[in-house]
């Protein structure tokens, strides 16, 4: 939707030229240039249009991507870094083709879990479901925080692009759990920030914060790849505790979810807090296509709450309980539901267990070839009226509204993001056209959108601070001149 | 250690002294103008052991277009501006290297712009202080509150959100740089702009500054710069739910590694705010102790412990798993600790010992001689065990008083720790300043990451880091102020 500059990749060098030199860095079975094997880097699920990578490179070694970068940076060839294709909003699509680095398959190493200072330092193919078994394996008394993500997604590419999990209640979005960071920069120099920037050589075991040192890993945060490519990544892991519970509230208005939503994340008792439209749930136990009869509740709420005593995990819970009564009182409306989830997986079946255990495909989501969703951040006193007026888009649109919200930080601010799973081919009008209205909305509330595609990022170019985009800019043209890193993210 | 680099740059190279002191008083006003020796004079030093410099001009800026219109012409005429609040800091973070003017948002800059209830957060000036946020806060919005610091009243919110300080909420929440949701900066153009959430808008609004991400983080080109990258004129930080029950806790130790051990446990239980330990000297000093000694068999250490909760049955719970990984560790220790209630302890003691609890404060004791400096670093929870002997080693051997201070931070995934040192200045600071670079080796041979870092300092941390990051720290430097004006020496660049 977004007039992206076209680029000629061989103005500088013939066409056999880069693929010799890519052959020559990576071996031949790590670069192609057939188009089998380009189209699946061509798209994702969303809205975004496609379009064609003329190469694809796998590196094993950061060494590697130091040569590819010279070469590229040399000859101002695009690089898309690239991991499991699994996110949204077009962002490793090859806006104007050149090489698609996929770190996916072959930089998959866990490097270090540091157990007394609490990280793991990671490549970035290291996927959710890896990471997560790797843990419980080896390292049992901790975690990290997982996501309504299939299981192949990536660690690292969730942790740059601020992210959410199921930690994100307690401790915040995903780019605060990063300590530190290793990138290639566009002239080919390898750069490590963070506390691991205090040895000459790469050690392991010194990534254990982020600051008080010049911030320089704030320029590959939300960058969306235009800065840098990231090669390695510290995250912070957390203390599992030994008892643990999950709660369902069960609520009837847009306002009401949105109270539980911010009081109970603001009792700092829950490791998270989040909400399902009803539909969603009841896809959770098979129904494809969920109607929603009158006098149904239209959202369910997921409480996870844990303790390292019995005693601990139910003073928790009681104040939980203490905290729904007082929602109750001031509501208007008084349905407001809260049991063990337990209960609810016995009654609905066990698929429903797949909103807690994760990380999980959600296989409804996946049942069409379209899926795309508008996410933000934003103030939890909006969720109500956001929840309600998209809710009514999605009637308007004749589309099952599937709505997610997540108190995030103690609910300092609240995810709030209304999914849509289409069909590519018939809906993809419909589809933009509907996401253009959630935007409209969500904009006037002052929603945050993360995982920016390019339609939206134009808009918001148009709405905000002119001097925070000219800073942008100028930051951009310092890091990475030739424009070779993922080009036209942000306009740029 | 005094840099040898530090070349003085003659300031009136462009223009003439009192052209400058005309356009000064033209932007700010003349009683906000001074070029006074007397006047200039408390600017150019701090209680450390930096080097004293005076700066040509003082300005009181009162809004931000004053600072917009200083910038420029400082731009144009290559004259440094050194960002100056409360004078309350160390490192010699703000005296003027290069001379120049120093720009003091801590007089007329002192608005609390917004609290925002729901989204808890505060929007500050940077001449906000700790004592003003406190007190705004118990009396306006009882239900929230921000972390608090080991400093005076008087020292400023934002200048230690910038810096990357701690507070007594650092257990649970991190570093006080974890805390900022966005920025106002003037930048070397005198271009204005807002990062973080607030970036949304194409003016200023004051209900939009909620969060840092998740768009490319511009914020960070300010987080803890000291003042290079551009002017920070407002900062929104993060507040927290106030809870209805509070309780205190105090362990007495013995041992440098069973002090760090506890405290790192400790913390990763997440059932507490704050824990802080600190030498038995210290402690003395809060009861009016000048210069403690410390006998045989008493303590090494004490550590306090604050837990609050919304309930006393979710309070309770906290204070039964906190005893109950205390014994663990006491079991494993050959060491016997002790694990009391503050509050008898406070009681026992006197009043004031209760200030280890009731923030901000100034420790008086500690400002009893003309100097007073620290090394404090970031460092592994692990190593801390090994700083706490080593230090008290060469203390011991050097017959020099040593404080020790250490936390937990963000549930010890890391920790604080903080060597004091007071001392008479002019008798003393050869020796503080050998034994200031002998602490730093020691920290850095242990992976310590030292913060407020003085010049001094940087010049030694960049010989031992990463090369790689060493040239990109340039390059942002390079395009973010070309004409090195703001707060030039600092990290090495003039």
């Amino acid at each position: 939707m977004t007039d992206v500059m076209k680029r000629n990749v061989y103005e500088g060098i013939e066409k056999e030229k880069i693929l010799a030199e890519l052959i020559k860095i990576f071996g031949k079975p790590n670069v192609t240039e057939k188009a089998h094997n380009l189209i699946p880097y061509s798209y994702d699920m969303t809205e975004s249009d496609p379009k064609m990578p003329d190469f694809v490179v796998l590196p094993e070694k950061v060494e590697e991507i130091v040569q590819l970068v010279k070469f590229s940076n040399q000859y101002k060839i695009p690089i898309v870094p690239y991991v499991s294709g699994n996110n949204v909003g077009g962002l490793t699509i090859p806006e104007q083709g050149g090489i698609i680095c996929d770190m996916g398959k072959r930089m998959k190493k866990i490097i270090k879990i540091h157990d007394s200072m609490m990280y793991a330092l990671l490549e970035p193919g290291v996927t959710f479901g890896y990471f997560k078994k790797y843990l419980d394996d080896h390292h049992p008394g901790l975690k990290y925080g997982m996501l309504m993500a299939p299981p192949y997604a990536s660690v690292v590419a969730n942790a740059i692009l601020s992210g959410l999990s199921t930690l994100s209640t307690a401790h915040g979005s995903m780019a605060d759990f990063i300590n530190g960071l290793e990138i290639v920069l566009y002239n080919g120099e390898v750069v490590r920030t963070g506390s691991c920037f205090l040895s000459k050589e790469f050690k392991e075991d010194n990534w254990f914060v982020r600051y008080p040192i010049p911030d320089l890993t704030g320029l590959f945060i939300g960058w969306q790849g235009m800065t840098g490519i990231v090669t390695k990544a510290a995250v912070q892991l957390w203390p599992k505790k030994k008892y643990n519970t999950a709660l369902l509230a069960i609520a009837y208005t847009g306002e009401n979810c949105a109270a539980v939503i911010r009081e109970f994340g603001r009792s700092e008792c829950c490791e998270e807090v989040s909400c399902i439209t009803s539909e969603l749930a009841k896809m959770g136990f098979g129904i494809q296509h969920p109607t929603k009869y009158e006098k149904e509740p239209d959202y369910a709420i997921m409480i996870s709450v844990s303790g390292n005593t019995m005693e601990l995990l139910k003073a928790k819970v009681n104040y939980l309980k203490q905290v729904l009564e007082e929602i109750k009182e001031k509501a208007e409306d008084k349905r407001i539901l809260l049991a063990d989830f337990d209960t609810f997986v016995n009654v609905l079946g066990k698929e429903f267990g797949m909103y807690y255990n994760l990380p999980n495909v959600l296989t409804p989501l996946y049942e069409w070839d379209g899926l795309t969703w508008v996410g933000s951040y934003t103030n939890p006193d909006n969720l109500g009226p956001l929840m309600d007026k998209c809710y009514a888009l999605y009637g308007k649109y004749d589309l099952a509204p599937i709505i997610y919200a997540k108190s995030m930080k103690s609910s300092h601010y609240a995810i709030f993001r209304p999914i849509i799973r289409y069909h590519k081919g018939t809906e993809l009008e419909k589809v933009k056209k509907l996401q253009h209205e959630f935007l409209e909305i969500m904009l006037e509330y002052d929603c945050v959108p993360y995982k920016t595609p390019l339609w939206m990022t134009e808009i918001i170019r148009k709405r905000c601070d002119p001097n925070w985009l000219k800073l942008l800019e100028r930051i951009k043209d310092v890091m990475d001149p030739n424009n070779i890193f993922n080009p036209g993210r942000w306009g740029l | 250690m005094t840099n040898p680099e530090n070349t003085q740059r003659n300031i009136f190279e462009h223009i003439q002294k009192e052209k400058i002191l005309e356009e000064l008083i033209d932007i700010f006003g003349k009683p906000h103008v001074s070029d006074k020796p007397h006047d200039l004079y408390p600017y150019s030093y701090d209680a450390t052991e930096s080097e004293g410099y005076m700066p040509d001009f003082v300005v009181l800026p009162e809004i931000v277009e004053e600072i917009v219109r200083l910038v420029k012409f400082c731009n144009e005429y290559k004259i440094p501006i050194v960002p100056y609040v409360s004078g309350n800091n160390v490192g010699g973070l703000t005296i003027p290297q290069q001379g120049g003017i120093i720009c003091d948002m801590g007089k007329r800059m002192k608005k609390i712009i917004k609290i925002h209830d729901s989204m808890m957060y505060a929007l500050l000036e940077p001449g906000v202080t700790w004592g003003q946020l406190k007190k705004y806060l118990d009396e306006n919005h009882p239900n929230l509150k921000y972390g608090y610091t080991y400093a005076p009243p008087y020292a400023s919110v934002l200048a230690n959100g910038l810096l990357s300080g701690m507070s007594n909420l650092s257990t649970s929440y991190g570093c006080m740089a974890d805390w900022v949701n966005g920025l106002e900066v003037i930048l070397n153009t005198g271009d204005i702009v807002r990062t973080g959430s607030c970036f949304l808008s194409k003016e200023y609004k004051d209900d939009n500054w909620f969060v840092r991400y998740p768009i490319p983080d511009l914020t960070s080109l300010f987080m803890c710069w000291q003042g290079m990258t551009g002017i920070v004129t407002k900062a929104a930080v993060l507040l927290w739910p106030k809870k209805k029950y509070n309780t205190a806790l105090v362990a007495l130790v013995y041992g440098g590694n069973e002090c760090a051990d506890l405290v790192k446990e400790i913390g990763r239980t997440e059932c507490c705010e704050d824990v802080s330990a600190m030498n038995t000297e210290i402690i003395k000093m809060t009861f009016g102790i000048i210069n403690p000694p410390k006998y045989d068999k008493e303590p090494d250490y004490g550590v306090v412990l604050s837990l609050s909760a919304n309930t006393m049955e979710l309070l309770n719970a906290k204070v039964a798993y906190v005893k109950q990984t205390f014994e663990k560790i006491n079991e494993k220790s050959d060491k016997v600790m002790k694990l009391t209630n503050f509050e008898p302890f406070a009681n026992l003691l006197g009043e004031k010992f209760s200030i280890y609890y009731d923030l901000p404060t100034a420790i008086t004791p500690m400002m009893e001689f003309s100097g007073v400096t620290w090394v404090g670093c970031y460092g592994s929870t692990d190593s801390t065990g090994a700083l706490f002997n080593k230090f008290s080693k060469i203390s011991q051997e050097r017959n020099q008083e040593l404080l020790i201070f250490m936390k937990s931070m963000k549930y010890s995934h890391y920790c604080s720790f903080m060597a004091i040192l007071r001392y008479k200045k002019h008798k003393e600071v050869e020796k503080i300043k050998k034994l200031q670079e002998e602490f730093l080796n020691i920290m850095l041979d242990n992976d310590c990451i030292p913060y407020k870092m003085p010049s001094w300092m940087t010049k030694i941390v960049k010989e031992r880091c990463d090369p790689n990051w060493v040239k990109l720290l340039q390059r942002v430097k390079q395009t973010m102020d070309p004409n090195v004006i703001f707060n030039p020496g600092k990290w090495g660049f003039y």
